[in-house]
């Protein structure tokens, strides 16, 4: 057995003072961004009042903008600063001047450097000619600024970004796109829509970012998305009627889903009835809930058929569509589907019914006497107790029992 | 006495190359998480810049969210919890609270201060869990439902909140942890972002010891007063900054803090919940995440995030202490050994191929190593076996390279959330960076070792770790 070397003790205590060494500029580092972030808060502090001086002083129209701008100028000698910038931004953000803001960073140049970020291409460079151009979180991030301040000159330069390799900046391009909201804006949306014929959609922009970036444009220009209703695949036709279904947010999610059942735009029936015939049954899941929200009163036939349909998951959404237009023949057509092979349908047709007023508890009533499917009166207890009406189901609980034996009462499954 | 005395020089001699092998390996895959979580942090810091919440928050995609918090005998910490998911932001959010049997006042407390109502609702039992009692709910937003059972343990719990769930994602979250007001949209990011894939998402937790909480939400971080609090802030950090943040980027995250993270429903049921069996449900369950998506070659992301989302306490006494590393190493030999034939199959990715490996050879079977030495080196002097001016550089050797990696984490803490805004807390969070190497480590390594006993004397109990709430305010609460 060879025995330890001097070597190697020697070599270990070599190490231990490399890594000694190496903590200490660890230590260093640690206390360095510690008073760099001490004095990027002072900075930006400064640059806060500063920006707030010069918006200030451009609402008022008084003359001391320049002296603002000059004062600003002074205090940013570097080619870039970023505590200007952040707080430029957040100064914009948080008054809502997106235009003064805009002026001051296109005075101060700005947002000549965010556009130059933005849509800088590969350049040679020196006479070994490499390839410089600023990295992907930079172009991301410019991306986004220029969205903020809404810069619609850089709204090309967005539309390319859209091609960039790398995906954090495709996001942020889609987003920026969205957010200017240019009519031009919706062609483009729906030229990414139509190119998402087979996962993943081009580059890394995902179904779910593609539909918040809809969300953003006006209802009125969603009239870009009705041809990709006729496209041969399936997922183009599900994704565009699910865009075309989702509100537009005028100030944010809440008003958003407040709204939700607010239509839009109105297809043409032809069109409706068309998609709600489709060969994919998401997309006529889909065009169930358009139904819904349909102005057409010919819409409730169409639903009427949709409720017969071979997939549960249309007859569901069908269902929860008849019960939102409330159609004249809605609760007789529902009570129907209370003994649904599928569970799903069972229960959201029971909690439709006990929702629809007395006409719906006295369904829910006759159906649970009559029927000796076990499931469909468990789901019944369970809508009627949910929506309050406990009371109305003890006394279907009795009539239940003298009608049916001793096994026609809650099944054991409801706790 | 001669041959017995050779023997016990061979053996030392091969112990001797066993160690330093570890030891190598061990701290190098460390050094190599350390470098690629810099690298990550540098990249978060500057993503902030344009990754915007508000696209999560206000997206009609967005998909809606359940809180489920499992709980049994927390009504000392339920109430703050329930109201910091109350205040989170997050649209279409609901929040289910899993009483698991609990003999203390819980579930009144719930019932009380958040007006629930009895109702009466269909249990589907798509997971097998025990029996469930019943359910209470609220008429406010987000709706709050507690769901009470027989009691079960924490995977049991976690799985009756999933049957009652009904969106496409949860989220779990522990009875005595403090979510921040953006932690979910942050969690959600991901997932939302990408074209759906992402499985499990998870974040930062911290240490909530020490802080001021005030109606739900830590209102001023401070560090913990007690040394042994101190000492866990710090290993919390190198946990999070540095372990997961590295096998992120790698690819090959297996474990995620069962404190906080959100899961995809579906693939959670598909996998069959969490295991009620196990002691370390949360490894159990990402491992066997892994195990489907590999089977299925699908593609199944598990993401971790930097940015802080959650405060949780830790123990404040060596006897909880020691109670929760025991289950934590009984959980990881429980869960590592159930599913170890995944090791270095390259079906499973980088879990399979490098973080199993990682757990069981270093995390595992390292608490063995590492103790017999504590226990081989003394008696190799005490015999003559062995040469101090080997052992005095290898000791040094090591509490050196244990200090470089936890302020390793320390820095990265400084190139992200920065949240200890005092810069004394930074000298204190280095020096303890130190100091935990004499005494505190050897301690928990004492509690691991006792751990990795218990699993091979097949223990399978849950020791419960009750913490002690002495925050410096708690007005409101």
């Amino acid at each position: 057995m060879p025995p330890l070397r001097t070597e190697l003790i020697e070599l270990i205590l070599v190490c231990s003072f490399v890594i000694v060494v190496v903590s200490l500029l660890l230590v260093a580092c640690a206390v360095w961004l510690r008073f760099k972030a001490a004095h990027h808060s002072d900075r930006l502090k400064l640059f806060r009042s500063l920006v707030t001086q010069a918006l200030t002083a451009q609402s008022d129209a008084r003359n001391g903008y320049q002296a603002a701008l000059a004062v600003l100028r002074a205090n940013f000698a570097r080619r870039r600063c970023p505590e200007l910038e952040q707080a430029l931004l957040d100064c914009v953000r948080s008054t809502g001047a997106v235009d003064a803001g805009r002026r001051i960073a296109d005075d101060l140049g700005v947002l000549e450097r965010w556009r130059q970020g933005l849509g800088a291409q590969p350049r040679m460079n020196g006479r070994f000619r490499f390839h410089r151009r600023p990295g992907f979180l930079t172009r991301a991030r410019c991306a986004s600024n220029v969205a903020a301040i809404r810069d619609r000159a850089s709204w090309k330069s967005l539309t390319t970004a859209l091609d960039d390799p790398h995906p954090d900046v495709q996001r942020a391009a889609l987003r920026a796109i969205a957010e200017l909201n240019e009519p031009q804006s919706a062609h483009v949306l729906a030229g990414l829509l139509a190119a998402c014929s087979a996962p993943p959609l081009r580059g890394a922009i995902s179904e779910r970012s593609l539909r918040a970036a809809w969300a953003h444009m006006p209802s009125a220009q969603r009239v870009q998305i009705l041809p990709l209703l006729t496209q041969s695949t399936g997922r183009i036709r599900r994704l565009a009627l699910e865009i075309y279904a989702q509100p537009s947010p005028p100030n944010g999610a809440a008003e958003s889903r407040a709204s939700r059942r607010t239509p839009s735009i109105e297809i043409p029936h032809s069109l409706l009835n068309e998609i709600a015939a489709d060969p994919d049954a998401e997309v006529r899941a889909r065009a169930a809930d358009l139904l819904a929200i349909s102005a057409d009163g010919r819409a409730e036939e169409t639903l009427r058929a949709l409720l017969d349909d071979s997939a549960w998951f249309v007859r569901l959404h069908a269902v929860r569509a008849v019960a939102a237009r409330r159609c004249p023949n809605g609760a007789e057509w529902i009570e129907g589907m209370i003994t649904d092979p599928h569970w799903r349908v069972r229960e959201s047709a029971a909690h439709a019914l006990s929702g629809w007023g007395s006409e719906g508890l006295d369904r829910l009533s006759a159906t649970f006497q009559s029927t000796a499917d076990a499931y469909a009166r468990d789901q019944i207890a369970e809508a009627l107790e949910t929506s309050g009406h406990s009371a109305s189901l003890n006394g279907v609980s009795v009539e239940a029992q003298s009608a049916n034996g001793a096994n026609a009462g809650i099944v054991p499954k409801t706790s | 006495m001669g041959a017995w005395h050779e023997l016990a020089q061979h053996a030392l001699y091969l112990f001797n190359l066993l160690t330093i092998l570890y030891f190598f390996a061990g701290n190098g895959i460390y050094t190599v998480l350390m470098l690629v979580s810099i690298g990550s942090a540098l990249v978060y810091n500057r993503r902030r810049a344009y990754e915007d919440l508000r696209e999560i928050r206000e997206a009609p995609s967005t998909p809606p969210l359940t809180v489920i918090i499992p709980c049994c005998n927390e009504e000392a910490s339920i109430l703050e919890t329930v109201r910091s998911v109350l205040g989170a932001d997050y649209p279409g959010l609901r929040l289910v609270v899993v009483d698991d049997g609990s003999t203390d006042g819980t579930a009144d407390l719930l019932i009380e201060q958040f007006h629930l109502t009895p109702v009466k609702l269909i249990t589907r039992s798509a997971l097998p869990t025990r029996n469930v009692f019943g359910y209470c709910q609220g008429a406010g937003s987000p709706v709050v439902t507690l769901l009470r059972k027989a009691h079960g343990g924490k995977a049991d719990a976690l799985n009756a909140g999933i049957n009652f769930c009904r969106t496409p994602y949860f989220c779990t979250l522990d009875a005595d942890c403090l979510i921040e007001p953006d932690a979910l949209l942050r969690l959600m990011a991901p997932i939302v972002r990408s074209p759906g894939e992402v499985v499990v998402s998870s974040g930062t937790i911290r240490v909530r010891n020490g802080c001021e909480v005030s109606n739900g939400r830590v209102q001023r971080v401070l560090l913990p007063r007690r040394r042994i609090e101190r000492l866990q802030v710090v290993e919390y950090l190198r946990w999070f900054l540095l372990g997961r943040a590295g096998w992120d980027l790698l690819g090959g995250t297996l474990l995620v803090s069962g404190a906080m993270a959100v899961f995809h429903r579906q693939s959670v049921m598909d996998a069959g919940g969490f295991d009620a069996r196990s002691v370390g449900e949360d490894m159990e369950l990402i491992i066997r995440l892994h195990h489907e998506a590999g089977r299925k070659r699908k593609r199944a992301r598990l993401t971790f995030t930097l940015g802080t989302v959650c405060w949780a306490q830790c123990p404040s006494s060596v006897e909880m202490l020691g109670r929760q590393r025991r289950r934590w190493q009984l959980g990881l030999c429980q869960a590592v050994a159930a599913h170890w034939k995944m090791s270095f199959r390259p079906r499973y990715g980088a879990a399979g191929l490098f973080s199993l490996p990682f757990y069981i050879f270093v995390e595992s079977a390292g608490a063995a190593v590492e103790f017999i030495g504590y226990v081989v080196v003394p008696l190799a002097f005490a015999t003559h076996l062995a040469l101090l001016s080997f052992y005095i550089p290898l000791v040094v050797l090591s509490l050196v390279y244990a200090s470089f990696l936890s302020i390793g984490a320390v820095l990265i803490e400084e190139m992200t959330d920065r949240p200890y805004p005092a810069a004394r807390d930074l000298f204190t969070l280095i020096k303890w960076s130190v100091l935990e190497n004499f005494g505190f480590r050897q301690l928990v390594l004492y509690f691991r070792f006792q751990g990795l006993l218990r699993f091979f004397g097949g223990a399978r109990q849950w020791e419960t770790v009750a913490h002690t709430t002495d925050e410096p305010a708690s007005g409101g609460s």
